[in-house]
């Protein structure tokens, strides 16, 4: 059984977590902590308690996890300084990982978050060199409030389009909600149309503008800084990623180690405990790789769908 | 916020067994009742976190101490879901209830229970130490009902399982186990033997038809009940993705246990 502790860390003393300890950690295992950070507003706990598992599981693995809550968010009160999130989730990690450092020895990091927590991870990697790994599930790597809604309704219906041309084409509940007129006949239409249009008349292909995300990326790959993308298919996120990041995916490759996973039939919070298990399946067959890279970082990792 | 009062995460409880909790200290004040939270269960346990969450630093800047904590088998407790149950909820309440008397040294006690558990407080007999009040929030009166909800509803969303021999049943990411869902039928709060406390508010931020004759109920039996009635958003169980805070409840109850509670 993997020995937790309730710790409370930070600037102010009031961020609230929870720390797994390491089992029969390998002494040079020790140094490296591995940090859980919010799914959105969901509490430390993570969606489905996808994060008591994860950390419970990398606890037997002698890995030392934290897991804990922004200012505001779960059991931690509110900050008084106002700082806008986007600035305080990326001090509230640095804190998380000056306090590992100080109680654990730990001086390299792999930073976990899904959705959003992803988001926090990403810009705490580009600003803190003993982030050494991220592993990012569900994610969307800029600000959602800065993507126009054009942009996202694009990646919506390449979402509705997939799900109807693949996964929906062989699901007898879809096509006899199809028949007995339940389904959102004119959203489909509209989708399958504007696809249908696009393969008839194809525009000549354009390079596609590399985004200061990949930029970023692949600055944090030249680093060492090794990368694990998960997915759910379908998910309109995935699509966004497919949409921005994928067109770079060998240049990306080719910089570092970065692997992606895309779990078909999940949702973009893994509710199924099957997706959850091969979550934790992927992630500690990339941690043992890693380790075992860690001063090798540049060597590009594998790239699967399944 | 965090001037007034204090945050204090811990483990608590059996050491084959430990369950997490959270209790929110007023730095000063005067009152003399602590507060125990009692958490939903299953996906409305982290669809409600946030709600319950707020309530507990409302009702600790009142003054009040109030510990949140979670059942084994849920959130940061130990265990998985084969460890959850009524019965298991119904023994983590009072090593609860001990652990809010060990730290807060309060001389009376009120009780606030959500969904599921609305109706543990209901059927929990607290006779040995009477409630200064109970706030029962969209109770399942009948845990019958409960259960079939739950099985239409994982046999039209949930992934199918790899493996068919287990009788759990998942929904939205919580498995319900046999026995759980077992226990769950046998619970009714729909007929109260006797007053559960002298004051009582029932919270319905989600219409059922039978929290009014449930108050009545209670009301015939003795207890000064309050039915608060509010078109605060609840956190539905279709509905795990989004994280509703239902103001309104939460105000009702900050409101009424400043007023009714020492």
């Amino acid at each position: 059984m993997s020995t937790e502790r309730a710790v409370v860390f930070g600037r102010a003393g009031s961020l609230v977590g929870v720390l797994t300890e390491a089992k029969d950690g390998h002494p040079d295992e020790s140094t490296l902590g591995v940090i859980l950070i919010n799914a959105g507003v969901v509490h430390h706990v993570g969606p489905h308690r996808l994060y008591v598992d994860l950390a419970r599981l990398l606890s037997e693995r002698g890995r030392t996890v934290l897991r804990f809550d922004h200012s505001g968010v779960g059991d931690s009160p509110a900050r008084d300084d106002h700082l806008p999130f986007a600035e305080s989730s990326v001090i509230e990690v640095h804190d998380a990982m000056d306090w590992l450092k100080r109680e654990r020895g730990c001086t390299r990091f792999v930073l976990l978050g899904l959705c959003s927590g992803t988001l926090t991870a990403f810009r705490t990697a580009s600003r803190d060199p003993r982030v050494v790994g991220l592993v990012l599930l569900t994610s969307l790597l800029e600000d959602p409030s800065t993507v126009s809604e054009e942009v996202i309704q694009q990646a919506v219906d390449r979402r509705i389009t997939r799900s109807y041309t693949s996964e929906k084409a062989f699901d007898a509940k879809s096509w006899k909600k199809l028949v007995t007129g339940q389904a959102n006949y004119r959203q489909i239409a509209r989708v399958l149309a504007k696809r249908i249009q696009f393969f008839v008349a194809r525009p000549r292909k354009r390079a596609p503008r590399s985004s200061e995300v990949v930029v970023t990326l692949g600055t944090l790959l030249e680093r060492g800084v090794s990368v694990l993308f998960i997915f759910g298919e379908p998910t309109t996120v995935l699509e966004y990623f497919r949409m921005t990041v994928e067109p770079f995916w060998n240049d990306l490759v080719s910089r570092g180690r970065i692997a992606l996973h895309v779990l078909q039939r999940s949702d973009h919070t893994f509710s199924a405990s099957q997706h959850r298990q091969r979550i934790f399946e992927l992630i500690t067959e990339w941690l043992t790789a890693f380790q075992s890279e860690l001063e090798q970082a540049s060597v590009a990792g594998p790239r699967s769908s399944e | 916020m965090t001037s007034e009062i204090t945050v204090e995460p811990f483990f608590f409880g059996p050491s084959e067994g430990r369950l997490y909790g959270c209790y929110e200290r007023p730095k000063a004040t005067t009152r003399t009742t602590g507060i125990l939270l009692c958490n939903p269960m299953g996906p409305e346990y982290w669809s409600t976190h946030r709600g319950l969450r707020q309530l507990a630093s409302r009702l600790a800047q009142k003054g009040f101490p109030v510990l949140r904590f979670d059942y084994l088998g849920t959130g940061d407790s130990s265990g998985d879901s084969r460890h959850a149950g009524f019965m298991q909820m119904a023994r983590d309440l009072f090593v609860a209830l001990s652990e809010l008397e060990r730290r807060s040294r309060y001389t009376s006690v009120a009780v606030v229970g959500q969904r599921l558990g609305g109706s543990l407080i209901l059927s929990t007999d607290f006779s040995r130490e009477p409630l200064a009040g109970m706030v029962v929030w969209d109770p399942v009166v009948r845990g019958a009902e409960l259960v079939e909800d739950i099985l239409a509803r994982s046999r039209s969303n949930s992934v199918k399982s790899g493996s068919s021999v287990s009788t759990d049943v998942e929904y939205k990411g919580f498995s319900w186990t046999a026995s759980f869902r077992e226990e769950l039928t046998y619970v009714d709060v729909s007929a109260p033997a006797e007053a559960s406390a002298s004051r009582m508010l029932f919270v319905e931020t989600a219409h059922n038809e039978a929290l009014g004759p449930l108050c009545e109920s209670h009301r015939a039996r003795g207890s000064r009940v309050e039915h608060f009635v509010s078109e605060s958003p609840r956190a539905d169980i279709d509905e795990v993705d989004r994280i509703a805070v239902p103001a309104k409840a939460i105000h009702r109850i900050v409101g009424w246990m400043e007023a009714e509670l020492p």
